[in-house]
C-alpha cells in the first residue's frame, strides 16, 4: 500500500511544535541582546572616563576653584587695608612732627584745646582712608588724654574713631559716617554726627594689644603692623577685627597706634555664599585651636541656606577630596588655608570655604539617580526599539503564511526578504497547479469511480463493507450479521465484482485510503 | 502580543526599582538646606539690637524646626532704610538688591515705583489672626486697600529729661518740672536755660546752652496745629494758617535765645554731652539714652533719666504723634514668602510680641499682647530708665489722643526739606539776632516774625 506524500503534510509534528518558538520572539532576543552589549560597552567606556566617579573629585574641584579665589579676595583686602593703615600711620607721624616739632604726643595731656586741634588736622587723612581702603572703620589713638586726673585716665587716650554706618552693601558710594571717639567739635565741624555710644576717649584696656605697641621692638611698620581678633564693640551689637599699627615719633618711639576696622557686617556684605552644583558655598575666616575652628573669634560672609552659627566651633575631620567640619546643629566639607594675617595675639587665621554636607550628598545622590534614569530610559528605548524592528521583520511573514494557510491570495514581494518571498512563490504556483484540489487528478478519478460503484451496492453489501471499515474480519462479519461464513464469502464476491477490485486486502486498502482523505462516508 | 506585554511590566519594574532609592533622596528641601531670608530694620540701630537677640531665638528654634534662618544685613534708622529701598526698587547702579524683608512707613511704599512688589498680608494671614492686632494699627499699614506695611510694634514721642542737670538748673532759676508740660512752658524754660548758662561764662557772651532739642521738628508743628483744631496739610502742602504762627513763635523765640538745639541729628547726641538737657524723641529711643553724660573735660558723669508725656499747647488737645513702621516684605518665591511670614506671624504673636516691644521702648500690637502681656512685663522690668519709660508711655495711652501721618505721596520729601530748612533758617536768623549788641526782647519778636516769612517762603518755593 502506498503512503499518500500529502498525509498530515498541513499539521505539524507533536514533537517539533513543543520546542519551537515563534520568529518575532526569536528575533526579538537577538535585537536585545545586541542593544544590551551595546549599552553595556557604552556604561563601561563612561565609567573608565570617569563620568560616574567624580562627585568627590566634582566637589573638590569646586570647592579649590572658590577657595583659590577667596584666598585672594582675602589677600587682596587684608593688603590693601595694611597699606592703608601704614600710610595712615605714617602721615599721621609726619602730621604730627610738623605739629608739635620735637614735643612729644604726651605733652598734650590735660590741653584738650590742643588736642582738638590736633584731630581735627588728622581727621582728614583719617577720613581719606576710609573712604578709600575696603574697610568699616578707621581710627587712631594718641598716647595722651584730656583729663589725667579723671577717674580711669590710666587707660583713657584721646583719639578719632570714625566708622561707616547705615551698610547695606559693600563699597556703596556715599555711606554715612559717625563718629565713635574723639572730640564732638571736630565730629561737629565736619557735619558728623556722634555714634549712640560715643564717648570722648578710647579705653585702651579694651583694646588687646595696645600697650603691647608700645613695648614692640622697632622695625619696618609693615612688621609691626598686627590685627586683633574679633572683639565686640563696646555697647554695641557689632563685631570687628582692629588693625593697629603705631605711630611713631621722630625718634623712633611710639606716639600712638593708629589703624582701619573690619566689622563683621561689612565682612559678611563683602562675601557673599555662592551656589554651587552642590549647594550653598560659604566664607569665614577664623582662627583654629589644635583641630577646631572657632567662628565666635572669626568673621563669616553671608551664610545663606545654612544653619551656621557664628558663636560655634566646628571640629575638624581631614579628608581625602575635602575636610570634615561637624557643628552643633550640622556638617560641612570644605576646606581651609592658613592666611598669611600677622595677628596681635599670635593667633593663625584660617580662610575657610563650606559647603553644607547634606546637600553635597543630596546632589551627588540626584547626579546618579538622574544617570540611572537616563540609562533606564535608553534601555527602554533600545527595548522598544528590538520589539518594533522584530515585529516589522516577522509581521509580514506571519501574515503570508496565514494567506497561504487560508488559501488567499498573495502580494509579491510581501515578506520583504527576497527567499522568503521566492518560497512564498513556489508554494502559491504549486497550489495553482494542483488546481485548488488537495489531490492529484489520477487519484481524485478513482476514488470518484469507487464511490459510483459503490452507489450499486445492495444494502446488505453495504452492511458487509462498513463492518470491514470498522475493522472486523470474516468471521465476525458473519456473527454480526448472523449469516454463515460462506454467505459472508459469497456478498465478497458481489462487493469485489461491483467495486472492480481483485481482493480483500485491496479492498481494505482502499477503504484506508478515503478514511485517511476524510472521505470515507463518500464509500459507505 | 503576550511578549510585548512582559517586556512592557518589565520595564516599569526596573524603572521602579531604579528610581525609588533616587527618589527618596529627591525629596523637597529638609530641615538640612533652609531657606534663608533677610532683613532690613531698625531696632537698636548703632547699639545692642534686641530684635537681632530675637533673630537669633528665632532661628535656633521655630526657624530650625521648620527650615528658615533669618539674617540681618542692615540696622539703621527709616530715614537711610527709605532711601536704600527707593534706590534698590528703581534699580540706581550700585544699589543693594531689596531685602526679603524691610521696616517702612506706608509713606516709603506709596514712594516706591511699584508697590505691588510688595505682599498683601491679606493674603497669608486668616481673618482671625488679623483680627487679633488693633484695628488702628492695621489701618496705618495700608497702602491703596492693601496691607503692606505689618504693624510689629508701634511707639510715640515722649519727654527725656536729664534730671540731675534739670535739678542744678531749677534750683538755680526756679524754674519747676511742671513747666516743661506744656510747649509754651518749656520754651520759655528753654530761653531762661540758654541764658542762665550763657551768664556761667561772662567772658563769653552768646555761648548759652540749649535746653531742648526735638527729634522731629516736622512732628512739633504737625501734632501742634492739629491740636489747637486746625488741619496741617492743605493737600499735599502745608497750610500755613494762624495756628501755625501760633505754634511757630514759641518755638522760634526759643530757637533764636539759643535754647533749642538747631545742629542735625538725634536728640541723644546733644544730651550725651550736656548740651542739651531735655528732649522729645520717640520711645524707642530709651535704647539709646545713656545713664550718663560726658563732659568736655573727660568726666564722665552719672544722671538720672526722668521720662514723662509729650508737652502741649495750653488750650489746646493733648495729642501726640503714633510712630513705628511696619514691616513689608517683597514677593519673591513660595517658599521665600513663607519664610518670611513664618517670621512674621511668630514675632506678632502675643507673648513674643510683647517681649520684644518693651525690650525696645515701643508698645505690642495685638489686643491680647496688651491685656494679657504687657502688665506683667512692664511690672518685670529692672532698669530705671525703662520703668519710667513705661510710665509715661501707659499715661499717654490713657490721657492722650494718637495722631497718625497722613499717607500722601510727597510727605517724607516735605519731612526732608521741612526738617533742613527750619534748622539752616533759625541759625542763620539766630546769627543776625546775636549781631544786635543788646538782644532785647523787641529785636527777638522782630527776627521771630522775619524769620517766620523766610522760613514760609522757603517751603512754599
Amino acid at each position: 500500500m502506498v503512503q499518500s506524500p500529502w498525509k498530515g503534510i498541513w499539521k505539524p509534528l507533536p514533537k517539533v511544535q513543543r520546542k519551537s518558538i515563534r520568529m518575532q520572539q526569536k528575533l526579538f532576543l537577538y535585537w536585545s541582546s545586541m542593544m544590551l552589549v551595546v549599552l553595556s560597552i557604552f556604561l563601561v567606556v563612561l565609567n573608565m572616563t570617569g563620568v560616574f566617579s567624580a562627585s568627590d573629585e566634582k566637589m573638590q574641584q569646586i570647592v579649590s576653584a572658590r577657595q583659590k579665589n577667596i584666598i585672594a579676595d582675602l589677600s587682596e583686602q587684608f593688603g590693601r587695608m595694611t597699606a592703608q593703615g601704614i600710610a595712615v600711620s605714617e602721615q599721621s607721624s609726619a602730621l604730627i612732627s610738623d605739629h608739635l616739632f620735637t614735643d612729644p604726643v604726651a605733652s598734650l595731656n590735660d590741653d584738650p584745646v590742643r588736642i582738638e586741634k590736633l584731630e581735627s588736622l588728622l581727621y582728614d587723612y583719617l577720613n581719606i582712608s576710609l573712604q578709600s581702603a575696603p574697610c568699616s572703620g578707621a581710627y587712631l589713638v594718641l598716647d595722651a588724654t584730656t583729663n589725667s586726673q579723671a577717674p580711669g585716665a590710666q587707660f583713657s587716650q584721646a583719639g578719632l574713631y570714625i566708622r561707616l554706618t547705615n551698610l547695606s552693601s559693600k563699597g556703596a558710594a556715599n555711606q554715612d559716617v559717625v563718629f565713635y571717639r574723639g572730640i564732638p567739635d571736630v565730629a561737629r565741624e565736619h557735619q558728623l554726627e556722634l555714634h549712640n555710644r560715643w564717648k570722648l576717649e578710647f579705653d585702651t584696656s579694651k583694646l588687646p594689644g595696645y600697650e603691647g605697641m608700645f613695648g614692640r621692638p622697632a622695625g619696618r611698620l609693615a612688621e609691626n603692623a598686627l590685627w586683633t581678633e574679633r572683639l565686640r564693640l563696646t555697647d554695641t551689637w557689632e563685631n570687628v577685627m582692629l588693625l593697629m599699627v603705631p605711630i611713631l615719633g621722630n625718634d623712633g618711639s611710639v606716639q600712638g597706634v593708629c589703624g582701619l576696622e573690619l566689622s563683621e557686617l561689612y565682612f559678611l556684605l563683602s562675601y557673599p555664599s555662592e551656589e554651587s552644583g552642590f549647594g550653598s558655598m560659604v566664607t569665614l575666616l577664623a582662627p583654629m585651636s589644635g583641630d577646631t575652628l572657632l567662628l565666635s573669634h572669626g568673621m563669616a560672609g553671608r551664610l545663606e541656606e545654612t544653619y551656621l552659627n557664628t558663636e560655634e566651633v566646628l571640629q575638624v575631620e581631614e579628608g581625602k577630596y575635602f575636610n570634615r567640619y561637624i557643628g552643633s546643629s550640622q556638617t560641612f566639607l570644605g576646606v581651609h588655608t592658613r592666611m598669611d594675617l600677622r595677628m596681635a595675639d599670635g593667633s593663625q587665621l584660617y580662610a575657610v570655604t563650606l559647603v553644607p554636607e547634606a546637600a553635597y550628598l543630596r546632589a551627588a545622590s540626584l547626579e546618579r539617580a538622574l544617570w540611572m534614569l537616563g540609562a533606564v530610559v535608553v534601555l527602554g528605548i533600545l527595548l522598544a526599539l528590538s520589539i518594533y524592528l522584530s515585529r516589522s521583520f516577522a509581521q509580514p511573514i506571519s501574515q503570508s503564511l496565514e494567506s497561504i494557510r487560508n488559501e488567499g491570495p498573495l502580494r509579491k514581494g510581501c515578506s520583504g526578504v527576497s527567499e522568503i518571498d521566492e518560497l512564498f512563490d513556489f508554494i502559491q504556483a504549486k497550489m495553482q497547479a494542483m488546481g485548488g484540489s488537495q489531490l492529484p487528478s489520477t487519484i481524485e478519478e478513482l476514488f470518484s469511480s469507487l464511490a459510483q460503484r459503490a452507489a450499486g451496492l445492495t444494502p446488505t453489501e453495504h452492511n458487509i463493507l462498513r463492518y470491514y471499515a470498522d475493522g472486523k474480519g470474516i468471521s465476525e462479519v458473519a456473527e454480526e450479521a448472523c449469516i454463515s461464513i460462506n454467505t459472508v464469502r459469497r456478498h465478497n464476491a458481489n462487493i469485489y465484482q461491483k467495486l472492480g477490485v481483485g481482493s480483500r486486502e485491496e479492498l481494505l486498502l482502499y477503504i484506508e485510503l478515503f478514511r485517511r482523505c476524510d472521505r470515507l462516508d463518500e464509500l459507505l | 502580543m503576550r511578549l510585548h506585554k512582559r517586556m512592557v511590566v518589565l520595564s516599569v519594574f526596573l524603572l521602579f526599582c531604579f528610581l525609588l532609592p533616587a527618589g527618596c533622596s529627591l525629596s523637597p528641601k529638609s530641615g538640612e538646606q533652609p531657606v534663608t531670608i533677610n532683613i532690613w530694620h531698625v531696632y537698636g540701630a548703632q547699639t545692642d539690637s534686641p530684635l537681632n537677640n530675637f533673630i537669633q531665638t528665632f532661628n535656633e528654634t521655630v526657624g530650625k524646626e521648620q527650615g528658615i534662618q533669618v539674617e540681618v544685613s542692615m540696622i539703621s534708622n527709616n530715614k537711610n532704610i527709605h532711601k536704600d529701598i527707593l534706590a534698590a526698587a528703581n534699580r540706581d547702579p550700585g544699589a543693594s538688591p531689596l531685602p526679603d524683608i524691610f521696616l517702612a512707613y506706608p509713606n516709603t511704599v506709596m514712594a516706591m515705583p511699584d508697590e505691588n512688589i510688595l505682599v498683601d498680608y491679606r493674603d497669608y494671614f486668616t481673618e482671625e489672626e488679623l483680627a487679633a492686632f488693633l484695628p488702628a494699627f492695621l489701618q496705618d499699614g495700608e497702602v491703596n486697600g492693601r496691607l503692606v506695611c505689618l504693624p510689629v510694634a508701634k511707639s510715640t514721642e515722649l519727654l527725656y529729661i536729664n534730671q540731675t542737670a534739670f535739678d542744678r538748673f531749677s534750683a538755680a532759676t526756679g524754674v519747676p518740672l511742671s513747666q516743661l508740660a506744656t510747649w509754651e512752658g518749656l520754651y520759655s524754660a528753654a530761653c531762661d536755660y540758654a541764658a542762665w548758662t550763657d551768664g556761667q561764662t561772662p567772658d563769653q557772651p552768646g555761648d548759652g546752652k540749649a535746653l531742648f532739642v526735638h527729634d522731629f521738628h516736622f512732628n512739633y508743628f504737625q501734632v501742634g496745629v492739629q491740636s489747637l483744631g486746625e488741619s496741617f496739610f492743605d493737600g499735599e502742602t502745608i497750610a500755613f494758617g494762624p495756628t501755625f504762627e501760633k505754634v511757630w513763635d514759641p518755638y522760634a523765640e526759643a530757637c533764636l535765645s539759643g535754647g533749642v538745639w538747631l545742629r542735625e541729628g538725634y536728640a541723644t547726641e546733644p544730651l550725651r554731652t550736656e548740651e542739651a538737657i531735655v528732649s522729645v524723641a520717640s520711645s524707642a529711643g530709651i535704647l539709646y539714652f545713656s545713664n550718663e553724660v560726658i563732659h568736655p573735660d573727660n568726666i564722665t558723669e552719672q544722671i538720672q533719666l526722668t521720662v514723662l508725656p509729650c508737652p502741649v499747647f495750653e488750650g489746646g488737645k493733648k495729642m501726640v504723634m503714633q510712630r513705628g513702621a511696619g514691616m513689608c516684605t517683597v514677593k519673591s518665591t513660595p517658599e521665600r514668602e513663607k519664610a518670611a511670614i513664618t517670621f512674621l506671624k511668630w514675632l506678632t504673636e502675643a507673648e513674643c510680641n510683647t517681649r520684644f516691644a518693651v525690650s525696645a521702648g515701643y508698645m505690642p500690637v495685638t489686643q491680647e499682647a496688651f491685656d494679657r502681656y504687657l502688665p506683667r512685663e512692664i511690672e518685670n522690668l529692672t532698669e530705671q530708665k525703662f520703668r519710667e519709660l513705661y510710665k509715661a508711655f501707659q499715661q499717654t495711652q490713657r490721657d492722650y489722643q494718637f495722631y497718625s501721618a497722613p499717607q500722601l505721596g510727597s510727605y517724607l520729601e516735605t519731612e526732608n526739606a521741612f526738617e533742613d530748612q527750619i534748622r539752616r533758617c533759625l541759625r542763620s536768623q539766630r546769627k543776625k539776632y546775636l549781631a544786635f549788641p543788646d538782644q532785647a526782647d523787641e529785636h527777638l519778636a522782630e527776627i521771630t516774625k522775619e524769620s517766620y516769612g523766610l522760613f514760609r517762603d522757603l517751603m512754599e518755593r
